[in-house]
């Protein structure tokens, strides 16, 4: 479904270009759940960034391939992007409490992606209320109705991550990129997120790009792992490979 | 939000009464004694005494700050000491013209601040932007009354859109008194704009750089969808506190910009009550500005309590 080739992505906000990630291919099938992982700086996130259509900075330079089905991703116009963001590809990111409007209620932001396109879907009101009370129940909140109406300050940090994921889900995308998504929890409310994104891709079928430095989390919910160090792939098979049987030093370091 | 109005409104009526008490006691504590001063040289011992109960300064200061206290909710501050008339039926017709001129003024700087911060904001970096700078600073550096001189020169003496000196009063014409009044408001207004949209443009360009709006980029929103749905309204809250501190200070710099397009509005009768220690139109006037500024503060308070709910609790 998703097929990453040759990625490069190059800054030049310095005076020397920097290479953020360079010779990065991968393919995630439909329904699959891939980790990658690497310590900070290692273009993980740039690389999540870059499959979400979000680097439209004019000091980069990017080359290579995001496929999602037959759609370039890294070489698209803005308004095929726009068209897929949202709909297709629904992102997570770390900061739950900063990721989400203070002023917008939580009902609003979870029906965002079906509100931008309710004209060309032709929803009304209520089937957009509907789809998100749906959505909400299906991250596991009892009571859906008052977290639609509420305000993200009014949620706790585990709430307003699954309140983001609802928001990411509520399209039915094929492919959700999690970026950190358990980073700024606690351990407890963390594997509840992990045991979500397993419930959630098993019902669904959603594929999806978990971004993590945590292998512990990683291990817990992944099939497939890549390793990144400085912009590059070091490492990439099974959770079985690469846990059990590393074949690089810096995957031992992180591992240990 | 019932509750945080009410809240509020307790503030309010708790300030007004702790800034009438300071404005009764400075009056209180500063020299010069207003019987002396209007008596001048033929005063003798009688004519002290029987001023001085007649104006009732014979009474304890308790009970003159309760009379004055009580006062504002009658709107009945005494009478005045050079005038013999009473302070309110004084203070009426000037109030209304100050009202008048802060809020032509506000609504000019709301209404060209606003659109001139988003254009700026989302044609950053462009010609208008770059632009945009040196004439914000020219704007904001000059001082209201100058501007006020050249408003008149431009729009008075050259273009004769209005008369200079030609105050037309609201009680014979109001909105020939309404028209007189841009051009003063005007001048109000050009400094004020200058700031209150440079402010809106850096918030709106700050917003759109955290989290919640790369969020928003991610779930397909388009540039103004993201500007109108999303950063505005978080961006322009810190617009509005600024815009209720300007209204405060509009009625304050209002005094100096009516002498220069000779209206008689509150600043000359200010003047002349201090130079004759007319103390119950001097501490009427002052109390006034105090309320009014609580009350746009308030105004201000109930705005943001509608825009954002965690100001709310």
């Amino acid at each position: 479904m998703l097929t990453v080739k040759d990625l490069k992505i190059e800054f030049f906000d310095h005076e020397l270009p920097e290479v953020a990630v360079e010779d990065v291919d991968f393919v995630l099938e439909d329904g699959d759940i891939l980790g990658i992982v690497g310590e900070s700086g290692s273009g993980k996130s740039m690389t999540a960034m870059a499959i979400a259509g979000l680097l439209n900075r004019k000091d980069l330079q990017k080359s290579g391939n995001i496929m999602l089905d037959d759609v370039d991703l890294l070489n698209s116009s803005r308004a095929t992007l726009r068209s897929i963001q949202g709909k297709e590809i629904g992102i997570v990111f770390q900061d739950p409490l900063n990721s989400m409007n203070p002023v917008l209620r939580v009902g609003y932001q979870v029906e965002e992606a079906m509100r931008i396109r309710r004209k060309e879907l032709n929803l009304c009101k209520e089937d957009m209320k509907k789809a998100a009370i749906e959505t909400l129940a299906s991250v596991g909140f009892d009571d859906p109705e008052r977290i639609y109406r509420s305000y993200p300050h009014e949620l706790s940090g585990g709430q307003r991550q699954r309140a983001q994921i609802a928001a990411a889900l509520i399209m039915k995308p094929k492919l959700l990129i999690c970026d950190e998504p358990t980073t700024a929890l606690d351990v407890t409310v963390q594997k509840t997120i992990i045991d979500l994104l397993k419930k959630l891709n098993e019902e669904t079928g959603t594929g999806i790009l978990f971004i993590s430095h945590d292998l512990g989390v990683v291990k817990a919910l992944c099939k497939k792992v890549i390793v990144m160090r400085n912009g590059l792939v070091v490492e990439e098979g099974t959770v079985d490979e690469i846990f059990g049987n590393p074949k690089e030093e810096y995957t031992r370091q992180l591992i240990y | 939000m019932g509750k945080y109005i009410f809240k509020k409104l307790i503030f309010l009526i708790i300030t007004l009464l702790v800034a009438s008490f300071v404005i009764f006691l400075i009056f209180e504590l500063v020299p010069g004694d207003p019987v002396l001063d209007k008596l001048g040289t033929r005063a003798t011992p009688e004519s002290i005494e029987a001023l001085t109960i007649k104006w009732g300064l014979d009474k304890p200061f308790m009970v003159r700050y309760f009379r004055f206290v009580t006062g504002i909710f009658t709107l009945d501050f005494g009478t005045s000491y050079t005038y013999g008339m009473s302070v309110s039926s004084l203070l009426a017709e000037k109030l209304i013209i100050n009202l008048f001129l802060s809020v032509l003024a506000i609504v000019i700087v709301t209404a060209v601040s606003i659109p001139l911060g988003i254009y700026v904001a989302k044609h950053s970096g462009g010609i208008v932007d770059k632009l945009f700078y040196p004439l914000n600073q020219v704007a904001m550096s000059v001082p209201p009354f100058i501007l006020g001189m050249f408003i008149t020169f431009i729009f008075g003496v050259i273009l004769h859109l209005f008369r200079p000196g030609g105050y037309v009063s609201y009680k014979n014409d109001f909105w020939g008194f309404i028209y007189f009044l841009i051009f003063p408001a005007i001048a109000l207004a050009i400094p004020k704009i200058a700031m209150c949209s440079r402010l809106l443009k850096s918030n709106i360009l700050d917003e759109s750089k955290k989290d919640y709006s790369l969020t928003a980029y991610a779930r397909g929103n388009n540039t103004s969808g993201l500007l109108y749905k999303h950063v505005l309204k978080n961006a322009i809250m810190p617009t509005i506190t600024f815009i209720g501190m300007i209204a405060a200070d509009m009625i304050v710099s209002g005094i100096v910009i009516e002498q220069v397009f000779s209206i008689p509005g509150l600043g000359q009768l200010l003047v002349s009550s201090i130079n004759t220690r007319d103390f119950p139109v001097v501490e009427a006037i002052v109390l006034m500005i105090a309320l009014l500024i609580m009350v746009i503060s308030f105004i201000t308070d109930i705005i943001h309590g509608y825009l954002d709910p965690r100001v709310r609790v």
